[in-house]
């Protein structure tokens, strides 16, 4: 099989990871015991919140919270901040993991106003200017569209909020790993990461990172190892963030698959990525029958690629595809607004995601095996 | 005089980022279970070293010890 649905989760992961997981299922609990064998598994926690924390160019470990995917992360932004009144930006380009916990909130009394991504970034950062009003208390926005890979301009409406006093929050599902993050340089307040994508760990794990956990009220209660004659959360990182046994096998997986990102680099896998989808590019835009949305592959984007055949719903030629070993993803990609964007939300599309382990001959094959389909 | 080398943390977390901020200023530490937590469940540095010292820095960092 051909894999080329790295934008769901990556596939195959690195065999540092594989070997991460097999050597956490047996431990003890990190960060109940004083015993040397949950010291031990508590230090390799430790040990990946530090890691982690500086891979997003943080210097305090605490500002880590351990998470279960990118989704919870971004729940915990948006039910520990805003409350009755509050209004918020996002863009156009945005996941359910954003739209539906605002859909939630919205019913509590929470306003939101879709900023359109416009033809070049100038665009994109008016229609956010234009959309930001005095009840603005946050804005989101994803990185790299899961669905058509346009990179966002992020620190640029990160540094425009701010001049208006307002926090952002960056979806970084499908950018950590293949763009660098740097917290401390871009000002982002809050930033969310699932651990299996451009991470390369293990599904069910996830980060987010806080600059200033002091704003952020927890949306979940209970045992953490500390504190424990209070019935009150404790109100300090990552401590007030994180209750229960942590995901061990998971963080065990996240810390091997940073290992293997900053082996390579993120600026070596983002162009290994552009370069196979620039070629597919090249193809597909010499096939009649071939539907593409976004402009070639470059700067501005992200290792996804989304298009459609003429008269054929995307899940057929997904369907297709798969019949001849190639594993993509048709649909929506729980992403409806952004099909809006470009008119397809009601046939969907047909994403391509390389990882850093695919290779020209993948995109090759894929190619004649479109070819063959459309002729 | 064992006693007097351990500061109490509020957290592991905050005892092993503690412990690192000490061994960069040339103090060390290791993290252990506190024997006197009256807190429940407490983690706690034991200094090898000047531990007025580490109080001191770990105060001026933001450190929420429970000395």
């Amino acid at each position: 099989m051909i894999y080329l649905d790295n934008a769901a989760t990556t596939y195959p992961k690195p065999p540092a990871v594989l070997r991460a997981v097999s050597g956490s299922v047996s431990a003890a609990n990190p960060g109940r015991g004083g015993h040397d064998l949950a010291l031990r598994a508590a230090e390799s926690v430790y040990k990946c919140r530090v890691k982690t924390a500086k891979f997003l160019g943080l210097s305090d470990p605490r500002n880590i919270i351990f998470t279960s995917g990118c989704t919870m992360s971004v729940n915990m932004v948006i039910k520990g901040l805003l409350k009755s009144g509050d209004h918020v930006v996002v863009s156009d380009m945005e996941h359910n993991a954003v739209m539906r916990p605002l859909s939630a909130m919205s019913k509590l009394g929470v306003s939101w106003t879709a900023a359109s991504v416009g033809e070049n970034d100038e665009e994109t950062l008016a229609n956010f200017r234009n959309a930001l009003n005095e009840k603005t208390r946050l804005v989101i926005c994803t990185q790299i569209s899961n669905v058509w890979g346009i990179r966002l301009p992020v620190e640029r409406i990160t540094a425009m909020c701010h001049e208006y006093g307002i926090p952002v929050m960056i979806d970084a599902a499908q950018s950590a790993g293949v763009v660098k993050i740097n917290m401390t340089e871009s000002g982002f307040d809050y930033v969310c990461i699932p651990a299996h994508k451009g991470l390369y760990g293990a599904m069910g794990t996830g980060v987010l990172s806080v600059r200033d956990p002091k704003r952020l009220s927890s949306v979940i209660q209970g045992g953490t190892g500390s504190d424990s004659l209070l019935l009150d959360q404790p109100d300090y990182a990552p401590d007030k963030f994180e209750s229960g046994t942590p995901n061990f096998i998971g963080i065990s997986a996240l810390s091997a698959g940073i290992d293997f990102v900053r082996s390579i680099g993120e600026d070596k896998i983002r162009r290994h990525e552009i370069d196979l989808l620039d070629a597919l590019y090249g193809s597909l835009s010499r096939n009649p029958r071939i539907i593409l949305y976004t402009p070639r592959p470059g700067d501005r984007s992200g290792g996804v690629l989304s298009f459609n055949v003429k008269e054929k719903s995307s899940e057929e030629t997904a369907a297709y595809l798969n019949s001849r070993g190639i594993a993509v993803r048709a649909g929506l990609h729980c992403a409806p607004m952004a099909h809006k964007h470009f008119g397809t939300e009601n046939i969907g599309a047909v994403r391509v995601a390389p990882s850093y382990f695919s290779s020209r001959k993948d995109i090759f094959t894929l190619n004649s095996v479109l070819s063959a389909y459309t002729k | 005089m064992e006693r007097e080398r351990i500061i109490e943390m509020r957290s592991l977390t905050d005892a092993m980022a503690a412990r690192d901020a000490l061994y960069a200023r040339g103090i060390k530490s290791v993290v252990t279970r506190s024997k006197k937590s009256r807190s429940g469940c407490g983690y706690a540095l034991t200094v090898n070293g000047d531990v007025s010292a580490a109080r001191r820095v770990l105060s001026s960092m933001g450190f929420g010890g429970r000395t």
